[in-house]
């Protein structure tokens, strides 16, 4: 599971990020409301841990954003004692949770824990794009009663595709999230053999997307996955063009 | 090529002097395969079909299949109104092969297709894929005087996953006292849009590897 702490307070942030991967959860972080909005926007998260009080924009704005993007990922928002109003306005905007500064470790991680099994729980069985239709549980890709299974890594991909559609998503940001932590650049690695790698990651991804792109071809869907600039994003109309 | 089947007394009965047309038939659009499969070989250096099989319907299923329509059980019957009397099943590497072959048989000269029917990109609900064609087919080794005469020539197309799915749920169809039928209908379904997943994937790979297209710049990859 990957989350994003969005604090300016940085002591707080990496105490947080320790905790967290100490727990098997994938931690990022910001120090201001601009990048969380912006990683927020063009990442796949499972949970969003926001400060009210940041820099460039504040936790509220960001989750107001966020919403009025239909990002709809679970939100746990942090507060200082005393900002009752803020944690009214917040949750009435769509926060999941919220958990007021200084708390206890076990009680922020019983929150994360809550906050993503509601995200799952919350989670559409069926993901649609125009009359292409994907089904989680079954895995199975179907467009007007033509119908192709997908496998494990497949159907993260298609699920992906369908939660961001209309988004650009990197090379990177995919394998990231489908394939987790493969390689951390250059860690212990020869530039040769980190570029060799990089190079095999590129090819695996371009592998699946092709995988899914003959399926979806093969089922007479309208939507195709279309490279753009920095990344590929899933058009539901590209076939029809 | 595997015949499927002996011609005993009961088809020479129930044929007749016909036998030997359906027969001749078949023998027929076999060489035409063969010709295209060689012809293929050589051009592409590679083989759309990887193995035929053909079979004269037998006097017994012939019969049967007439009386479940309501016709006499006789030859004439057989050969008008039935359009299976003489199949020929052609299993190919993968699902483009088998649209590329259908394409090939639509250009013999002189054989017209009456019917074809897709039954890969539209699966009967039991999950059989296959490709059909039922070709009108010219009886030219009778020479001038039987220029007219043809005979129905049905044809089944699918890729060796098709194919395997197909033997494996034929013979389990067949299967009595089935503990959980419900189940094992459904599973069947779910092995064979698997298997077309499969098909379609190894197509795909198929595609990289020969078109060696590329991809991403590696630079995209870092995060």
């Amino acid at each position: 599971m990957r989350l994003l702490i969005a604090d300016d307070e940085t002591d707080m942030t990496r105490a947080l990020q320790v905790l967290l991967e100490h727990e098997q959860y994938t931690a990022d972080t910001v120090s201001d409301g601009a990048a969380a909005l912006d990683r927020a926007l063009t990442r796949a998260y499972d949970g969003l841990i926001l400060d009210i009080m940041m820099p460039k924009m504040d936790g509220l704005t960001v989750l107001c954003r966020l919403r009025e993007n239909r990002v709809k990922t679970p939100v746990l928002l942090l507060t200082a004692k005393g900002q009752s109003e803020d944690i009214i306005a917040g949750l009435d905007q769509g926060a999941d949770d919220y958990l007021a500064k200084p708390f206890d470790p076990g009680e922020f991680l019983a929150r994360v824990r809550a906050l993503t099994r509601r995200g799952a729980a919350q989670s559409v069985p069926v993901l649609t794009a125009g009359s292409l239709c994907f089904d989680r549980a079954s895995q199975e890709l179907s467009c007007n009663g033509a119908c192709v299974c997908l496998n494990g890594r497949e159907g993260a991909l298609m699920e992906l595709l369908l939660c961001r559609q209309g988004q650009i998503l990197s090379p990177g940001q995919i394998l990231e999230h489908i394939w987790g932590r493969r390689t951390d650049s250059g860690c212990g690695q020869t530039p040769a053999k980190d570029a060799k790698t990089k190079e095999e990651e590129a090819q695996l991804l371009w592998t699946y997307l092709s995988y899914l792109q003959k399926k979806l071809s093969a089922i007479g869907s309208d939507a195709a996955i279309v490279r753009r600039a920095g990344g590929i994003i899933l058009d539901p109309a590209a076939a029809r063009a | 090529m595997d015949r499927q089947n002996d011609v005993t007394d009961c088809e020479r009965e129930f044929y007749q002097d016909s036998l030997p047309l359906l027969a001749g038939t078949i023998a027929e659009f076999l060489s035409c395969i063969e010709a295209i499969r060689a012809y293929r070989r050589e051009t592409e250096g590679r083989d759309p079909v990887c193995a035929c099989s053909a079979r004269i319907k037998s006097a017994a299923s012939m019969r049967e299949k007439l009386l479940k329509r309501g016709l006499p059980p006789d030859r004439e019957h057989a050969l008008s109104a039935v359009s299976d009397a003489a199949g020929v099943r052609l299993i190919c590497p993968l699902t483009e092969d088998v649209y590329r072959t259908a394409a090939l048989i639509r250009e013999i000269p002189g054989v017209s297709v009456a019917r074809e029917k897709d039954y890969i990109a539209h699966p009967k609900p039991n999950g059989y894929r296959s490709y059909h064609m039922v070709l009108h087919f010219p009886l030219r080794f009778l020479g001038a005087a039987g220029a007219d005469n043809r005979l129905w020539l049905e044809v089944q197309l699918r890729t060796i996953a098709m194919d395997c799915w197909a033997s494996i749920e034929h013979e389990l169809k067949y299967k009595k006292e089935i503990a959980n039928p419900e189940l094992m209908r459904r599973e069947l379904k779910r092995c064979s849009d698997e298997i077309a997943s499969a098909d379609l994937s190894l197509s795909t790979l198929k595609e990289l590897i020969e078109e060696k297209e590329n991809c991403f710049e590696t630079s995209d990859c870092r995060r």
